[in-house]
């Protein structure tokens, strides 16, 4: 299988930050061909979905943009230290999280489940301000990218930042779901 | 012509798009429903009978009338008083709704869209493929339930943008989709849901409850009776506040009444319809979509009718829900639909689908290795490489998975995959395999030579077998013989561990509330749970059992206040109070 290059099967210039608008009504109208409901092929509208997919997450972005801008480019390095606090945070709750979740699932009585309710409170609010921070950083890193200096360093350095603030945005979904109440 | 068909769990529709519309067909009575029922006569060279005909003999003749077969779609077994696979008495309601249809065109009709729980996994999808092949038809396609009401939905509103969770609770099995209508695009964002969730899970505790207040019913036919009466209550009271449940002869001529209220029956129907809630919060968060940014929150499925399952959906999604789609019938429409777009004959339409559940692979410390993850839109594909990991190894086998959780053997297995080695030295081999998942959420596996470039299909071998009957006999024999000791000694230790919960509750809530419970209340409490504790020390099952349920009711209200308190100290730290 030959290499996809994910801004060409869109029709979308190279860059690291897409417009969310654009790649809708590309895909939506390379779909209506390329889908086999359409007279398409399935491996092309495979293809076509999963360029979709990479362009369409920050992290998977840039990392493709790396890939095919200075392959072979590796993605380890230091966190910045801020983002490390991030992470000391976001652990914590995470575990804080799932702890209540397996106490509450192994109430019995609604009198059991009841005392847990103001833990679960502090644990959704704590989840929900930093998903709020994440949400933050990753539209900051996007901002940042409209002004790329064609260097591997800096896409690099966002890249990795990226990776990370998405698991943890999927983490911290995740959890508060689970959560409920 | 493709017909559109809507295999339920209680009942079955099929519909045809004529004149760029589609309609649903009626049989000989004027019914679109066809009572997903088989009946199976002592006679085995007669034929078995399907649809309303099949539940007039369920009173008549009991016992030779099977129901709701789809929560066994994809099982090993066999089922009913002729022993069949699920699937085979699937491909009998099909071949009746054949019938209807042709009876109705006055043409053949051999080629369909059926659909199947959005939830349905790979074997179970396949089962039901198989049985549309069994009743004489081509199945086109395979399509999840919520998506083809979302369809219904969205055929008169091309034009739009919007976003909908459509919420479909049947008779067996709840789906929850998110979905993204972009001119014309049905895009279906995230699904969720339980393939063993539905209507007829509060028809069995409403039995067991009416049960459990008027006895045993004498015979299978007063059985029979006692779950018609059991539905029907639970239908009258989607409309009305109480309802007199009657059966005449329950117990030889003995007559039985009594009258059960709308909010008994949700009282009953509360944890199943409660058990909806996680998959729609896990839907939205798959979707990454808070809830306020639906446009509309779709109800399907003939539960929906009930107030209660209203009521629940309104409050998980932040708004009250559309009604506008018939319950019934929305899920076989947008089948129809789906067959027009499949035909040509609506071409404005284009519809994607994701596949509900991951696909992995299990790896050697028995994790769950995700190849594709659930909610990847469809058709997709993905590749794995493989090699041996012994010089000289000739083949190795891996165990494919469906499913969300971690270890392997959590997840649903599909069967065993065998992948074949050239001989060489260790890690010299190199087998290319590949998983493709197509419109229909069945999977395709392929293994790639990497000398020739060849492609071929590799069968996944489902290793579940069927249990053979002595077997299962002898499991129900050896269980019924300890059944009394088991029941007495599970009551008391079911009963035991809640009340070792509730006791400490009791005292941190009463403590933590303080004010806020009335004096009247507080006595009440610490009188039941001085009693719990009483027939802790005395070791009395059904005393204590009597107990702890009492102590339950007496700590719901404080219960509902603590959480009331808690949520409303939250609102007040977010500045929202």
């Amino acid at each position: 299988m030959t290499r996809l290059d994910a801004f060409a099967e869109m029709g979308l210039p190279r860059a690291p930050s897409v417009d969310a608008e654009a790649l809708a009504r590309q895909f939506d109208a390379l779909s209506r061909t390329r889908h086999p409901d359409a007279g398409g092929e399935a491996a092309a509208f495979a293809r076509l979905a999963e360029a979709r997919r990479l362009l369409s997450s920050t992290a998977l972005r840039l990392r493709h943009l790396l890939e095919l801008e200075h392959p072979g480019t590796r993605l380890e390095g230091a966190l910045s230290p801020s983002l490390m606090d991030l992470f000391a945070a976001v652990g914590p709750a995470l575990q804080a999280a799932g702890d209540l979740e397996r106490r509450r699932a192994a109430a019995t009585s609604a009198l059991a489940r009841a005392l847990l309710a103001p833990g679960q409170m502090h644990a959704r609010e704590e989840l929900e301000r930093l998903g709020a921070e994440v949400a933050d950083r990753l539209e900051a890193i996007d901002a940042a990218s409209r002004l790329w200096d064609g260097t591997a360093g800096t896409l690099t350095a966002w890249a990795r930042e990226a990776a990370f603030l998405e698991k943890w945005q999927a983490q911290i979904r995740d959890a508060l779901s689970r959560l409920g109440l | 012509m493709i017909c559109g068909i809507d295999l339920g769990t209680t009942h079955s529709l099929i519909g045809v798009v004529e004149a760029g519309f589609p309609i649903l067909l009626a049989d000989e009575s004027g019914s679109r429903l066809t009572p997903s029922a088989v009946y199976f006569p002592a006679d085995a060279a007669e034929p078995p009978r399907v649809g309303a005909a099949a539940l007039r003999q369920r009173v008549l003749d009991p016992g030779r009338t099977v129901t709701s077969v789809k929560r066994l779609m994809g099982q090993p077994g066999r089922v009913g008083p002729r022993a069949m696979r699920p699937e085979e008495i699937a491909a009998l309601i099909l071949g009746r709704l054949k019938a209807v249809g042709e009876a109705a065109m006055g043409e053949p009709l051999t080629r369909a869209v059926i659909t199947v729980p959005a939830y349905f996994n790979d074997s179970q999808r396949a089962a039901t493929k198989r049985a549309g092949e069994r009743a004489g038809l081509v199945v086109e396609r395979i399509l999840n339930e919520p998506t083809a009401a979302a369809l219904a939905y969205g055929l008169d509103k091309l034009d739009e943008r919007s976003r909908v969770a459509v919420y479909d609770l049947g008779g067996g099995t709840f789906d929850i989709s998110i979905l993204e209508l972009r001119s014309g695009v049905f895009e279906v964002l995230s699904t969720a849901g339980d393939t063993r969730l539905g209507g007829d899970d509060i028809d069995e505790a409403v039995v067991a409850h009416l049960q459990a207040r008027l006895g045993e019913p004498a015979d299978a036919p007063a059985r029979a009776r006692l779950w018609e009466a059991a539905i029907a209550a639970k239908h009258a009271l989607s409309t009305v506040d109480t309802h007199r449940v009657q059966l005449p002869f329950y117990r030889g001529t003995e007559s039985v009444e009594l009258e059960l209220t709308r909010a008994e029956l949700e009282a009953l129907a509360g944890p199943v319809v409660d058990r909806t809630r996680a998959c729609c919060r896990r839907a939205l968060a798959d979707a990454g979509l808070p809830a306020a940014d639906l446009d509309e929150v779709i109800l399907v499925g003939g539960a929906t009718r009930m107030p209660l399952v209203r009521r629940v959906a309104a409050e998980v999604f932040g708004r009250e829900p559309n009604i506008s789609q018939h319950p019934d019938e929305a899920v076989a429409l947008g089948a129809t639909i789906q067959a027009g777009i499949l035909e040509g004959s609506l071409r404005q339409i284009l519809l994607l689908d994701v596949t509900p559940l991951s696909l992995g692979l299990e790896t050697f410390g028995g994790l769950m290795n995700v190849i594709i993850p659930r909610n990847t839109t469809i058709p997709c594909k993905a590749g794995e490489l493989f090699t041996n990991a012994v010089p000289n190894q000739e083949s190795m086998l891996v165990r494919v998975l469906q499913g969300e959780r971690e270890m392997a053997r959590d997840n649903w297995e599909l069967g065993q995959l065998a992948i074949d080695f050239q001989p060489g030295p260790k890690g010299s081999a190199r087998v290319g395999v590949q998983f493709e998942i197509d419109q229909n959420g069945l999977l395709r596996v392929l293994a790639r030579d990497t000398r020739t470039g060849t492609d071929r299909v590799l069968e996944i071998r489902n290793t579940a077998v069927d249990v053979d009957d002595a077997r299962v006999e002898e499991m129900i024999a050896a269980s019924l013989d300890h059944a009394f000791d088991d029941m007495r000694e599970r009551v008391f230790t079911e009963a035991r561990q809640k009340a070792e919960e509730l006791l400490p509750a009791v005292d941190q809530a009463l403590a933590a509330a303080g004010s806020a419970v009335a004096e009247m209340d507080r006595a009440a409490i610490e009188a039941a749970a001085a009693e719990t504790r009483a027939a802790l020390e005395a070791g009395e099952a059904a005393r204590l059992k009597a107990a702890v349920t009492a102590l339950d009711r007496a700590t719901e209200h404080l219960a509902a206040v603590l959480v009331d308190r808690a949520l409303e100290e939250s609102l007040q730290r977010r500045g929202i109070l």
